[in-house]
């Protein structure tokens, strides 16, 4: 069952940060939901293939061959923070 | 009847005969919008002087070309759920995340209406990142049911079903993860469709679960719901999960008998939960399609009860991945006085996002870490094979399926918001279908005690829609229920 720990790790991975008193309201909500989840448990799937998507599908190919792209300044407007055609973050390095 | 409650069908008669001009009737819905969003809140966005501008652009077209030729959505105004792209025209799905973000293109399916002529009025609310059943996680507050105004409309489509309920868009497009068009259908009484995956292009939509997000139609009645998946179905080599298959004739389908039509009554559908009244209804319908022609048979969907569990896994699992990506650099919100990288994804990502929102990603954090892929993501995987299999068991035998869509009436705004176990049940008879990537319908069949609206559900298998429209149409002709509309 999914502890404390469990929860501040998930929120590390991606990427949030909890308060104290959320930690404890989804580590309950989530321990609810997992609860109901444990259903699943009692069906014996050692035989079955997955399914990743509902219908069957094939790698799709096509030729590597450049479009132009007109839309470019669109895209900087929009951006947070830009210079020239660059996207500005904090320092790295 | 009044204008706003006219089916696309009958404006286009009058639009053709020049009864009425696209500025004339974008502006009476404008001003309908005007008037009812105040106490529905099913806009989050209007774009007023776009909308007139086109329709005069519009009505210039017709002046010069022959009215015959016109295609079927031309001079509609419609407004479209926040979630897809729509160029020039601030898109936020609901969230505080993309509060402020304008797409530079359209996706595929507003592109298609576009070219069939409709006029954009606004983008309508939803539950953000359409994470929920009731529309109310939105940033932008909850919209209302305009059959009760204290009610919620279902989710996560609920504004675009408010909007065609209360006659404020005339048709739109919702998406359907797992029941977010059929669901919001039933709750406001009006036709809902979530095609087979892959039949509509997703290309430009905001993903939440890409194995199991499709986008789809909302309507007043089938006919129109057949002309609206008619102009945006098909391939679209944009979008590598779109199925290159021809598009029949979906209005061809439209029949008034059901004669030689099996369909399947799954009996665990109709077991515990269900809302006596909602049995009631589907009753009567099911005496309907019998009288109609159909024959009805019980048959067996015995992974019926691990929908919802194996939904929570994967449905957050593949949200969590496709939700990395606000980040806080690119565009959306990006939170102030920064030191660093880690920081600027940390804190972007905790003020940009909702509750709901982040429980199903953190949720999904969970089952993808290591040491748990297995026992959860891997496992659901492998129920969501039975599930499937039983649907096409199921269909070996009989034309479609027929289900109730909800086990509820609309709830009351703030009913289940503390319990997101007991909001996600309110899926428990949508979920499956999109677990098995069917085609899924709602059309309404009644109202209960209170004038709330119910619906049926109908189920085909991959790629049948034109069944789903004959049954369904079969079926309205032979009822009122798709005549009755709120009082506002």
């Amino acid at each position: 069952m999914i502890s404390r720990d469990d929860v501040i790790k998930a929120a590390k991975l991606a990427k949030l940060r909890l308060k104290e008193e959320e930690i404890q309201v989804y580590t309950e909500q989530l321990q609810n939901i997992l609860h109901h989840v444990e259903k699943l448990n009692s069906l014996n799937t050692s035989n079955i293939e997955p399914t990743s998507h509902a219908v069957d599908t094939q790698a799709i190919f096509r030729e590597d061959i450049a479009h132009p792209c007109d839309i470019l300044e669109k895209v900087f407007a929009v951006a947070p923070d830009t210079e020239d055609r660059f996207f500005r973050v904090p320092k790295v390095i | 009847m009044e204008l706003a409650h006219l089916t696309l069908f009958e404006i286009h008669q009058k639009i053709k005969a020049k009864e009425i001009s696209c500025q004339e009737i974008t502006a009476a819905q404008l001003k309908r919008i005007e008037k009812l969003n105040a106490q529905l809140n099913a806009f989050i966005t209007l774009c007023p002087e776009k909308a007139m501008a086109r329709a005069q652009e519009l009505d210039q077209h017709l002046a010069k070309n022959p009215a015959s030729d016109l295609p079927p959505l031309f001079g509609v105004p419609m407004g479209l759920k926040d979630i897809f792209l729509t160029e020039g025209v601030r898109t936020t799905c609901a969230s505080k995340i993309l509060g402020d973000y304008i797409p530079p293109y359209n996706s595929t399916a507003v592109q298609k209406l576009l070219n069939a002529g409709i006029i954009l009025t606004g983008k309508l609310n939803m539950d953000e990142f359409a994470m929920g059943s009731s529309n109310e996680t939105s940033h932008f507050g909850p919209c209302k049911n305009p059959w009760d105004l204290n009610r919620v409309p279902g989710g996560s489509s609920g504004g675009s079903a408010s909007a065609v309920s209360s006659g404020i868009s005339y048709a739109t497009l919702g998406t359907d993860t797992g029941g977010s068009i059929r669901q919001p259908a039933s709750l406001t009484s009006i036709v809902g469709l979530k095609p087979t995956y892959g039949r509509v292009s997703r290309y430009g939509v905001i993903a939440f679960a890409s194995s199991l997000d499709q986008v789809g139609p909302m309507a007043k009645d089938v006919r129109d719901c057949a002309l609206m998946l008619q102009t945006i179905a098909g391939y679209d080599p944009k979008d590598s999960t779109s199925v290159n298959q021809p598009v029949p004739n979906y209005l061809a389908a439209l029949k008034k008998d059901l004669k030689g039509i099996r369909l399947g009554i799954p009996q665990e559908y109709f077991a515990e939960g269900l809302d006596p009244e909602i049995e009631k209804s589907l009753q009567q319908a099911l005496q309907t399609l019998k009288e109609l022609g159909a024959t009805v048979k019980p048959v067996q969907l015995p992974h019926t009860e691990y929908g919802v569990p194996t939904y929570y896994i994967l449905a957050p699992a593949e949200a969590s991945s496709n939700l990395a990506r606000y980040d806080g650099v690119r565009y959306g919100f990006r939170a102030k006085n920064i030191e660093t990288l880690l920081d600027l994804y940390e804190q972007s990502k905790t003020q940009g996002f909702g509750s709901e929102v982040k429980r199903r990603i953190m949720l999904g954090s969970y089952v993808l870490s290591a040491g748990y892929y297995d026992a959860y993501y891997l496992k659901a995987q492998k129920v969501r094979t039975l599930i499937r299999q039983d649907f096409l068991n199921a269909l070996k035998e009989v034309d479609a399926l027929v289900t109730p869509t909800s086990p509820t009436c609309a709830f009351k705004l703030g009913e289940k918001t503390d319990d997101p176990l007991k909001m996600y049940l309110s899926d428990i008879y949508t979920i499956n279908v999109n677990l098995a990537g069917l085609p899924g319908m709602c059309v309404p069949c009644g109202f209960n005690s209170q004038n709330l609206p119910i619906g049926m559900q109908l189920i085909a298998g991959p790629f049948a829609e034109e069944k789903l429209f004959h049954v369904a149409f079969a079926y309205e002709q032979a009822t009122v229920w798709h005549k009755r509309r709120p009082t506002l």
